[in-house]
């Protein structure tokens, strides 16, 4: 609510309409903080003229403040009251000097609490909601609780030690980055509450990273809310109508139009790989398609895909009849768009039925959790892992940069897994659209100028540079960094990203 | 083949000590322990962190966890819960252990962390040997997982046939009275039957997290698949049970092997198959004898034998006891329900809309389990199955909103009548048990197709175009609501009502004095099935989004859980349950630190098993509290009811204006108001214990002497 009380315009869309300026909640707070201080010591002190008034912001005797109240014997203003209970009055002549100068303190505070938010400073203005003068405010939402907390572990801390490193060099414009972390349980309908919740709260835009991040989808394009992320949940990301919505990866594209990359057979067949299996979840049309596009690429490139699977059930780890399959088609390299545990139970039931692997990527669990679980590291010894960055390894200036900010602002001091980086290269991402957005942004200049970026890379941390301009058609190429595990340690196989090509027609 | 058949033993072997598991439970203590899979989790959970984390070795690990921790867990809940669930109703039986089902993992994750466990170690050291057996690699782990289940299985059998021990467990289930007469203390029993139970349940769950993975979900998910095994033991053959389990597994193993990997019939036939088990079992039942109860041969026997026939005997006994309110509550409420638009906004008055849409899903509860007396489970899948077919005729086709939301209730509606005619002869727990599956099945089989999932986006649900506004919108759902309730109300009051009313207190007698059982059942499915549908259809429109993730069955069983604690009797409850669900949730969401974000699905655990303490409702209770010590205060004091009923209606007034006017300070006013109704409703409160005591008194000890005794004095 305005200070003047009345509604801004609402959005007219059932389920989670908020105001376009929903409540410029800082200023309101602001506004009522010095109200509040200023009304407690006005209380009791007669108003000169006994005139009456509206309680007025700027300072001025509140006229409406004759009540029955009941004072402590000994007030701020040195009078006591003439009835518990009964009408106080007093005298601005019969002041104490301590009860003057609070009452100056009060005014001095309220009128600079209240300028503060509503003023111009150097030319900067709250110019939408979430930003004032000084500060940006943004939303995260991640899962927290709920059955894909293990996955999104670190979010939030690496979002936050981001931000803490660009408020450390000024901020954006000056201002300084505020965030607020709201957690969707792992439920797509927690996830759109969580938005309408920090739209509510008066956020700029939203770093929306969950797995059930199309819950709030529709919900964040209606409002005009812009939204970062990792993209990996469902393909509202690549779809035309959500043009406020910014992956930090070429994000998945719906079942029908997944696209297709040339394999490089180079590391394959210098791992002497020559007969594959490729699986996909069956739940999931992007898992599923990859793999099936996957399937295709590896006929291309030269080599058997002696097993094809995409009926596995989402996040299996019994696949001893699997294994059989695949023992009896013969393959000796796994590809999968699969979780690192039933890939891992899928390495070791191949094992156990006597393939000798060859060449197996695992997509997911690059990062100290998978380190800490020694039963893992076991299973894992010389197994190949994909890396949604820059491996830290290398020790470019983008990773050193990383993980010293993580260190000093999170206390993590490990390898960053998924949760990590998508925390980061998230808020890479979000800074990038504040920076862009000019120097007293709105939403819509966030969406239009970031959209306008052509080649966006987070200081050198992804594999390949993202054109914004063309997120509803796959990247041309596909780059991935791959490490090898060899002992406790992920060792990188190349000093640069793997690319292919994207399929013509795909 | 014969590979395939030895592969599928791995799960097998896991279902089938699952299954042995509920099944001795079953036998021993008389309930369905539906946190089995929890309690498996729990202990499982413990010896990763002993043995992984902490480094301990096997031995120690795994006597702390299943020795220890197993059996003092059970004793633990036994004297918390268990003791006190004999003698209620199968409504609160179920819900108690599903409450404890969904707590017990959110307070693991407090206690251990939320942190991914790629693979999780059995009782084998490491690393795992592995022997080959037809050239199918068994690990010893599996070889373990055999001999456990063998091992439980004829103990299991051995121990409660043929023993002392199994012959007093086996009384104590059967009359628990006449036990106690023998000479034998019915609660030590009890006590050590859970036990042993739940350290069954620890073996099971530390023996099966190196083969399904240490997930809550993943020990949900082998539970539900467990309960078909155990619904074809018919709930009390161990050997069934082991067999069936066993069976599945292998079953799976050997789709694999003849449908093609890349199908996408094997990926819909794979999850469903203990699913399709249920069903072939209870079709084979129901051909042969006619119907399936889970009192056939089970204790308890005795006791009802005993019982007196006056008594209330329905699965919902004590939850639907109904005792007519005043109209004027809900009407009240309802009306300050329709003002909270003025009052509040945006994000608030978006939760309140989707409460309100929720609450009419609820009022399909309140009919089915209400008034029909039947425990549905799937009433979150009919509410889907409206919601998508209002959003394709919408969407896809150009209905005209409301006509597709009436659609999407006629076309949930046949899915009633068939389920009401099915299940006709089955036990109440059967019921439960096979509308969860119907949902479960559903889910995979049919929620699953791209048509409703558009690859986990839904499908989008454009606003009605004739809805002006979020406001106007909160008073459409309103009106939806009062439809339906005015719906649920006639058919109360209707001679249709007073059958069901019949039929719920006592089939027999029912059918005694000519009322069909069949028709008020199917009937009554039926409606409960549009009554959902509709209310489906209208949290699509409130969501915006058809999304199949919003009507997941397991979902439904907390809904109908936050509509029992608050009372399932009535339609005003329905409404309060249902803004309650949207409502605490968003308050816990704005307001409380994110901590409390995993105490949240603990503090509805504890809320289910609250109904051991308020059966009819918290709810429900507190309005009649209300309602007696108000009208107490009538009848003393008419002169003091008249001065606090003009004051609180002044309040009342006051507090709307306040709202209305100063929204900013709604916490303020909101805060004063419970605070004075708790001093002055625990003043009245305190008033009328001590008239009741007094009336005790004056009841017991007359004030004066008797008039004889006068008359008999001398002169």
């Amino acid at each position: 609510m305005t200070p003047g009380g009345k509604d801004a315009p609402t959005v007219d869309v059932p389920g989670m309409s908020v105001p376009h300026y929903a409540s410029d909640g800082v200023a309101t707070k602001h506004v009522f903080t010095a109200f509040m201080i200023q009304t407690q010591v006005f209380f009791g002190v007669v108003e000169a003229g006994s005139s009456r008034g509206d309680p007025d912001p700027t300072g001025a005797p509140c006229r409406r403040c004759k009540r029955s109240v009941t004072f402590p014997k000994r007030s701020l203003v040195g009078m006591r009251p003439r009835s518990q209970g009964g009408r106080v009055v007093g005298s601005l002549l019969r002041l104490r000097p301590a009860g003057a100068a609070v009452l100056f303190l009060a005014l001095v505070l309220g009128m600079v609490t209240q300028t503060s938010s509503a003023g111009a400073a150097g030319g900067l203005t709250a110019s939408a909601p979430g930003v004032t003068p000084k500060t940006i405010t943004v939303g995260v939402i991640t899962e927290e609780s709920g059955s894909g907390a293990s996955g999104a572990y670190g979010i939030p801390a690496a979002f936050k030690a981001r931000v803490d490193l660009q408020n450390a060099e000024g901020g954006v414009d000056g201002r300084k980055i505020d965030v607020v972390v709201e957690d969707d349980q792992s439920q797509s309908s927690d996830n759109q509450t969580a938005a309408a919740a920090e739209v509510a709260k008066g956020v700029f835009a939203i770093n929306d990273n969950s797995a059930s991040a199309y819950g709030a989808a529709t919900y964040l394009q209606t409002q005009g809310i812009p939204v970062v992320g990792g993209g990996y949940d469902a393909f509202e990301w690549t779809t035309a109508s959500y043009t406020n919505m910014f992956s930090t990866a070429y994000g998945v594209f719906s079942g029908s139009t997944q696209p297709r990359y040339v394999v490089d057979p180079t590391p394959l067949k210098k791992a002497h790989a020559t007969n594959f299996a490729v699986l996909g979840y069956s739940i999931s049309p992007s898992s599923s398609g990859a793999a099936a596009n996957e399937a295709v690429s590896l006929k291309q490139a030269g080599f058997k895909v002696g097993y094809l699977d995409t009926s596995l059930p989402f996040g299996t780890v019994n696949v001893t009849a699997t294994a059989l399959q695949m023992k009896a088609a013969g393959v000796d390299s796994m590809v999968a768009e699969i979780d690192g545990n039933t890939e891992l139970a899928l390495i070791t039931a191949g094992e156990q039925a006597g393939i000798k692997w060859k060449y197996v990527v695992l997509a997911t669990g690059y990062g100290s959790q998978w380190l800490t679980n020694p039963t893992a590291v076991a299973d894992s010894q010389k197994l190949y892992f994909g890396v949604l960055q820059t491996p830290v390894e290398l020790h470019t200036p983008a990773t050193i940069q990383e993980q010293a900010a993580f260190k000093k602002y999170a206390g993590f001091t490990g390898v960053p897994d998924f949760g990590w980086t998508e925390g980061w290269e998230s808020a890479g991402l979000m800074i990038e659209g504040l920076q862009v957005a000019g120097k007293n942004p709105t939403r819509q200049s966030f969406i239009t100028n970031l959209r306008k970026v052509t080649s966006w890379n987070d200081n050198g941390l992804l594999s390949v540079p993202i054109n914004f301009e063309h997120t509803t058609t796959p990247g041309k190429k596909l780059c991935s960094w791959t490490t090898q595990l060899i002992g406790h340690n992920f060792v990188p196989t190349s000093t640069t990203p793997v690319c292919t090509n994207l399929v013509p027609g795909t | 083949m014969l590979q395939y058949v030895i592969a599928g033993l791995v799960l097998g072997g896991i279902y089938a000590i699952a299954a042995t598991g509920l099944v001795v439970t079953f036998l021993s203590a008389g309930i369905l322990n539906l946190s089995f899979a929890a309690m498996a989790y729990t202990v499982a959970r413990f010896y990763y962190y002993l043995n992984t984390q902490l480094n301990w070795g096997i031995a120690p690990s795994a006597i702390l966890s299943i020795v220890v921790l197993g059996p003092a867990l059970g004793i633990f809940f036994y004297f918390l819960l268990f003791r006190r669930l004999h003698q209620t109703s199968m409504l609160v039986k179920i819900l108690v252990t599903l409450g404890l089902s969904v707590a017990l993992p959110s307070l693991d994750t407090v206690i251990f962390g939320t942190e991914a466990i790629q693979a999780a170690p059995g009782l084998a050291p490491e690393p795992v040997h592995v022997y080959h057996l037809a050239g199918v690699p068994v690990t010893l782990d599996q070889i373990i997982i055999y001999s456990c289940v063998v091992a439980v299985v004829v103990l299991g059998v051995v121990v409660l046939r043929y023993t002392d021990v199994g012959l007093c467990v086996r009384a104590m289930v059967d009359s628990p009275a006449m036990t106690s007469i023998s000479g034998t203390n019915p609660q030590r029993v009890s006590m050590w039957v859970w036990a042993v139970s739940v350290g069954l349940a620890g073996l099971t769950g530390v023996l099966s997290a190196p083969i399904i993975g240490l997930d809550a979900g993943d020990f949900t998910l082998l539970m539900v698949a467990a309960l078909s095994a155990v619904i074809a033991a018919k709930l009390r053959s161990l050997p069934v049970a082991f067999f069936v389990g066993l069976g599945m597994g292998i079953a799976g193993a050997l789709v694999q092997y003849a449908l093609p990997p890349n199908s996408s019939f094997t990926a819909a036939v794979l999850p469903s198959i203990p699913f399709i088990t249920t069903a072939l079992f209870l079709v084979y039942f129901m051909i042969r004898g006619g119907g399936i109860d889970e009192s056939t041969g089970i204790g308890g026997t005795l006791d009802r034998a005993i019982r007196p026939h006056t008594s209330n005997q329905s699965a919902v006994a004590g939850v639907v006891g109904r005792q007519a309110l005043s109209w004027r509550a809900p009407a009240v409420g309802f009306a300050a329900v329709c003002l909270l638009p003025f009052i509040v906004h945006g994000f608030w008055l978006g939760l309140v809309a989707e409460g309100v849409c929720y609450a009419i899903i609820f009022l399909s509860y309140t009919l089915v389990t209400g008034e029909g007396g039947m425990i549905w489970l799937c009433q979150a899948t009919l509410a889907g199955v409206g919601g998508f077919t209002m959003a394709i005729l919408a969407v896809n086709h150009g209905w005209p909103v409301f006509l597709a939301v009436l659609m999407g209730g006629l076309v949930a509606l046949p899915f009633g009548l068939i389920l009401g005619f099915l299940m006709i002869r089955m036990g109440d727990l059967y019921v439960a048990l096979v509308t969860l599956t119907f949902g479960l099945l559903f889910e995979n089989l049919v929620f699953s197709r791209q048509l409703f999932q558009n690859g986990d986006l839904g499908i989008n649900v454009p606003p009605p175009h004739i809805v002006a506004g979020l406001r106007v919108f909160t008073w459409l759902c309103l009106g939806v609501f009062l439809a339906v309730a005015m719906i649920t109300v006639n058919l109360r009051n209707s001679t249709t009502g007073l059958a069901l009313g019949a039929v719920r207190s006592s089939e027999q007698g029912a059918k005694t004095i000519g009322i069909s059982v069949l028709q008020m059942k199917v009937l009554l499915g039926g409606v409960a099935a549009f009554v959902a549908g509709i209310g489906g259809a209208m949290l699509a429109l409130s969501l915006g989004v058809a999304l199949a993730g919003n009507y997941e069955t397991l979902l439904g069983v907390v809904w109908l859980t936050v509509l029992v604690t608050q009372g399932i009797r009535y339609n005003a409850t329905a409404l309060v349950a249902g803004l309650a669900q949207t409502l605490v949730a968003g308050f816990v969401l704005v307001f409380l630190p994110k901590i409390f974000a995993d105490f949240v699905p603990i503090l509805f655990g504890l809320g289910a098993i609250a109904l051991i303490r308020f059966p009819q409702g918290i709810l429900t209770f507190q309005v009649r509290l209300f309602t007696a010590v108000v009208g107490d205060l009538r009848e003393r004091s008419p002169r003091l009811f008249g001065h606090l009923r003009l004051a609180t209606l002044v309040y009342a007034v006051a507090l709307v204006v306040l709202l209305i006017t100063v929204r900013d300070l709604w916490w303020l006013w909101l805060a004063i108001t419970f605070l004075a109704y708790n001093v002055g409703f625990g003043y009245l409160y305190r008033q009328h214990q001590q008239n009741l005591k007094r009336t005790a008194n004056e009841v017991v000890m007359p004030a004066s002497p008797a008039p004889a005794f006068d008359a008999m004095a001398p002169q």
